[in-house]
């Protein structure tokens, strides 16, 4: 009676996953898994397993090369450069002072003139060294900390093939060591047989003669 | 006996699949980069060298600063004259001198940082090879210990096989020297005559055929 309402549970379980939609966005090869798996943990640790690999397949793997494939990036330096040579150049900037001078009537002589020149120029070659280095500087800072967080990842990758195999490798051994103790048992028992055979064929030879 | 085949335990799947899975994880290391990506961070921690790029960082701070005080000296032309303008060469001279020691403390400091980083990963596999031949060292250790048990029980039972053979030989020495024969459908007690004819004693018991064959394989152990 238990046992055929179990079975009933089941079977109603297998229906109810099976019209459950999966949600849109979830990554090919996860699924829910059927509720009748309690009565097999081996089995759902493997189905689990096996989609975790999937998703880190199919995520995480391409993110990883997305991000070594940035480890140079030169972007914000290239920003910085075309800033300076789409930017406002000296005369511009000389021209934009002077007009805003002529508004209030201010003319200037030939020193004022110059000594505005030289200003200009100078601040600007001042402020585009100062942009690059600056992009330098953040350009730097960022691919060391990617570098530094990508490396962080490879040794993590490193650890997980080393434990695996760490545990593949005792798995191995101790089913040697077993098979290695069955042939030593299996040799003995046929020691033993082998002598207690001859040792009644030696009696036997002895009082049949 | 001899043609039976030895039981063996076979390779199991998960211990197949945790070994795929870590020789995967093993070559995704190498096949994504990570492994070049190390040995890259460590060549660049030794070898970069940032003394020139902030030299000429400092340098255009000192110009920044001169910049200024070039802008306040030309600001009241009357006060102005070449004395004014050497004092600032010199004041540009000497701060970049400062700047250019003060970029190679900055080089110094950030290359050990960076060499630190490096160092810290190199510890970091250092002790992941530490564990592996930790567990390396047990397995064999393990191996050691199973291969002496399935020596001393192979040299036992050879040792109970040569006691088994010479017991079985010692009673039937026993019986024969007793006098016992299996004659006439039994075991049976009696006596050697000077022609070497064994004659079986009236009075003795004759132990049946079925005891016989029980006493036989009594003396095999």
């Amino acid at each position: 009676m238990i046992n055929d309402l179990r079975d009933i549970i089941s079977r109603l379980d297998e229906i109810r996953n099976a019209n459950t939609a999966t949600p849109e966005g979830t990554p090919r090869g996860v699924r829910r898994l059927s509720t009748t798996l309690v009565n097999n943990p081996d089995s759902a640790l493997a189905s689990v397993t096996k989609q975790n690999l999937a998703l880190y397949n199919q995520l995480y793997r391409p993110l990883n090369r997305e991000l070594m494939g940035e480890i140079d990036s030169r972007a914000m330096i290239e920003a910085a450069k075309d800033q300076i040579e789409t930017g406002t150049t000296p005369e511009e900037t000389q021209q934009r002072s002077q007009r805003m001078a002529s508004r209030f009537g201010i003319g200037g002589n030939t020193l004022d003139l110059r000594r505005s020149k030289v200003s200009s120029e100078l601040t600007q070659a001042l402020d585009n060294d100062d942009l690059v280095n600056n992009a330098r500087v953040s350009q730097y800072e960022r691919n060391k900390g990617l570098r530094e967080e990508l490396a962080a990842i490879g040794r993590g990758i490193a650890t997980s093939s080393t434990d695996s195999l760490n545990t593949a490798a005792d798995l191995s051994n101790a089913r040697q060591n077993n098979n290695a103790a069955i042939k030593a048992q299996n040799s003995a028992q046929r020691t033993q047989t082998a002598a207690s055979v001859a040792s009644m064929a030696l009696m036997a030879a002895a009082i049949f003669m | 006996m001899g043609g039976s085949s030895t039981p063996k335990q076979k390779t199991s799947q998960s211990e197949i699949a945790q070994a795929q899975q870590a020789i995967a994880k093993h070559n995704e290391r190498i096949d994504d980069g990570f492994a070049a990506l190390e040995a890259r961070m460590v060549d660049e921690a030794r070898s970069e060298d940032f003394s020139n790029f902030l030299g000429g960082r400092s340098s255009a701070d000192v110009a920044a600063t001169e910049k200024d005080a070039y802008q306040a000296k030309t600001a009241t032309p009357g006060a102005m004259s070449l004395r004014d303008f050497s004092s600032t060469g010199d004041a540009v001279a000497s701060g970049v001198r400062q700047s250019e020691v003060d970029a190679v403390v900055s080089n110094e400091s950030l290359r050990d940082t960076n060499r630190l980083g490096a160092a810290k990963v190199g510890q970091d596999v250092s002790e992941l090879t530490a564990a592996s031949l930790k567990s390396a060292a047990r397995r064999g250790s393990d191996t050691a210990a199973q291969k002496v048990q399935n020596d001393i029980l192979k040299s036992n039972a050879r040792t109970q096989a040569v006691l088994t053979v010479a017991n079985g030989a010692l009673q039937g020495a026993t019986l024969r020297a007793d006098g016992y024969r299996f004659s006439k459908g039994g075991l049976q007690k009696g006596t050697v005559g000077k022609d070497g004819v064994w004659t079986a004693d009236p009075n003795s018991t004759k132990l049946s055929p079925l005891r016989t064959a029980g006493l036989i394989l009594s003396s095999g152990g």
